[in-house]
């Protein structure tokens, strides 16, 4: 197994075969394709494929429960933002008024799509952290020549984050060590209890920036190498190779949202008006 | 004759990490009242993996951890750790307060304990490692690596866990640090009724306090025994690629003069000499 910035994936993993470039590609291009896309039901058909890339990458699914309650959780957030929160709109169509509150089916309507273009999105972004390592972002971000410097501090940022995560793990066991026990105690005990890994975190980040900086400049590092006054050398590049089949995956993502965008722009294709479950919902509601 | 009851039940010991690494294979083991315990064995050998699925930390994949009479499978981490304390290498990792009588403090409060019994106990566990007054107030993070180290423990015993395990406890510290430190340990052992558990690669260490070896490899445990007779299976230690120390490796190449190859000290290796010469001379 191969750890990954969120969860494991087998070294026999076809995903591997796959340049940095094309997964960080999809990442930046895919997430965008629902804010193209209006109906619901589109939406959810590109959270299908990106869930069913997941197993063809054999990610190990178990890692979406931690996101089952996040989802609910938004899923209640958006629609009552919409619909109790929602305001007064005389020009819409009244479908209930519960204690003073009035639902409108235009405002349930744009709940229901924010809701089904947030999933696929959130999908394509775990599918990329489920399935890259740290130094894939890093390759990936040197592959389009993005500046030392951005990449430079993006990697320390990823690389403190893992840090941070190892230590949050052993900052928990050591909690639990200590008879730390949330079970069965209330939301507000919990976060309460939680603060104070914050403590043992921060403490330790500092140290570590500190480390960080030393070993560093102990070796000459700059961030405009003047140090060396020669070429920064792309070593990490010299490990992965753009073969054909990557440019053509770039091509066929590339294809789709072009269609994506003529569809939505030229044909009207993706409109509410045509969408059976927008349609079969206002049915039952109105 | 009784046999002894054995404070801790190993059996058939699986743990497997999420990402598929099988850290420990088949380990059955048994700890006593009274022992004093060196885990050794290079880094990813199941040391630590071990020890974490003794207080509960880890669940085991298959097989039974019993502590007295739970089992670690069935039983919540609160019934755990007051039997088994496990001090972590790093102690940054394991100071949460902004004082050490808080710190101190933070496991008897985990545990419901009224806050007399807190008092008490936080007194009793400063006292014994040797934490003075003058550092109650004190936040942790601002103490010397040695002193840390003092109030991590403190923290533990404040829980009054039979068994304490310490996971690396001279890991960066200088000779005389580590000796204050394992001195402290042998009196929680000899006087204070504890079991000792240490995860160390200091073989003098080992050879200087401990009086049972676990040479750990691959998951699996490849030796266990009283220290001696541990260090005298040179091939065995070789595949956990740890050396005894010097004077053992000494005593081994000069065993053929009568030399006992499981000498662990100097101390003993002089005795030794003296008594091997003293018989040369009367034969003369």
């Amino acid at each position: 197994m191969n750890k990954t910035l969120l969860g494991y994936v087998p070294k026999e993993s076809p995903i591997y075969l796959i340049h940095p470039f094309v997964k960080l590609y999809f990442l930046l291009v895919v997430s965008l394709f629902p804010m193209f896309i209006t109906q619901p039901e589109a939406n959810l058909v590109i959270m299908a494929v990106i869930l069913l890339l997941m197993l063809w990458s054999r990610v190990d699914l178990r890692i979406l429960r931690i996101y089952v309650p996040v989802a609910i959780a938004m899923g209640w957030i958006i629609l009552l933002s919409y619909t109790v929160l929602g305001g007064t709109h005389p020009e819409f169509e009244l479908l209930a008024n519960v204690l003073g509150i009035k639902i409108y089916w235009e405002r349930l309507r744009d709940g229901i799509v924010v809701y089904c273009r947030i999933l696929p999105m959130i999908a394509t972004m775990v599918f990329f952290l489920t399935t890259s390592r740290e130094r894939d972002v890093i390759v990936a971000m040197r592959s389009i020549r993005i500046p030392f410097l951005v990449t430079y501090v993006f990697a320390m940022a990823l690389r403190a984050s893992g840090m941070v995560l190892e230590d949050f793990q052993i900052v928990r066991q050591a909690e639990q060590a200590r008879g730390f026990d949330t079970t069965g105690k209330s939301l507000g005990y919990k976060i309460r209890k939680y603060v104070m890994y914050m403590i043992p975190l921060f403490a330790l980040s500092l140290r570590r920036t500190e480390e960080f900086t030393n070993a560093l400049v102990a070796r000459g590092y700059a961030f405009t190498g003047e140090a060396a006054k020669v070429k920064r050398a792309d070593y990490i590049l010299t490990h992965y190779s753009f073969r054909l089949y990557d440019g053509i995956l770039v091509a066929l993502i590339s294809i789709l949202f072009i269609v994506i965008l003529a569809l939505r722009y030229g044909y009207n294709a993706f409109s509410l008006e045509s969408s059976p479950l927008i349609n079969w919902l206002y049915q039952i509601l109105r | 004759m009784n046999t002894p009851t054995p404070f801790i039940r190993v059996v058939n010991l699986n743990y497997q990490y999420p990402d598929g690494t099988h850290a420990l294979r088949d380990i059955n083991l048994e700890i006593y009242d009274g022992e004093f315990i060196a885990f050794i064995g290079q880094n990813g050998s199941g040391k630590t993996t071990l020890s974490k699925c003794l207080n509960g930390l880890f669940k085991p994949t298959s097989g039974d951890v019993i502590v007295e009479d739970l089992n670690s499978k069935t039983s919540s981490i609160v019934q755990m750790v007051r039997r088994v304390g496990y001090v972590f290498q790093n102690p940054d990792h394991q100071l949460f307060n902004s004082n050490c009588w808080d710190e101190i403090a933070y496991g008897p409060r985990n545990i419901q304990l009224p806050e007399e019994q807190v008092k008490e106990r936080v007194e009793e566990a400063a006292k014994v490692v040797g934490l003075p007054e003058r550092y109650f107030s004190e936040h942790p993070f601002f103490l010397s690596k040695g002193l840390r180290q003092r109030v991590a423990i403190a923290s533990i015993l404040a829980l009054r866990p039979k068994l304490i395990i310490v996971d690396e406890p001279t890991t960066g510290q200088d000779a005389r640090q580590s000796f204050e430190i394992m001195d402290f340990l042998r009196d929680l052992n000899e006087n204070h009724g504890h079991i000792i558990v240490i995860i160390t690669h200091d073989m003098p260490i080992v050879a200087a306090y401990a009086r049972r070896v676990v040479a750990m490899g691959q998951g699996r445990i490849l030796a266990d025994g009283p220290t001696a007779e541990v260090f005298k299976q040179t091939d065995l230690l070789a595949q956990t690629f740890l050396e005894p120390p010097q004077i053992t490796q000494l005593a081994q190449r000069v065993q053929d003069l009568g030399y006992d190859p499981g000498t662990l000290t100097v101390e003993s290796m002089v005795a030794q000499y003296i008594a091997l010469r003293g018989k040369k001379d009367n034969n003369n």
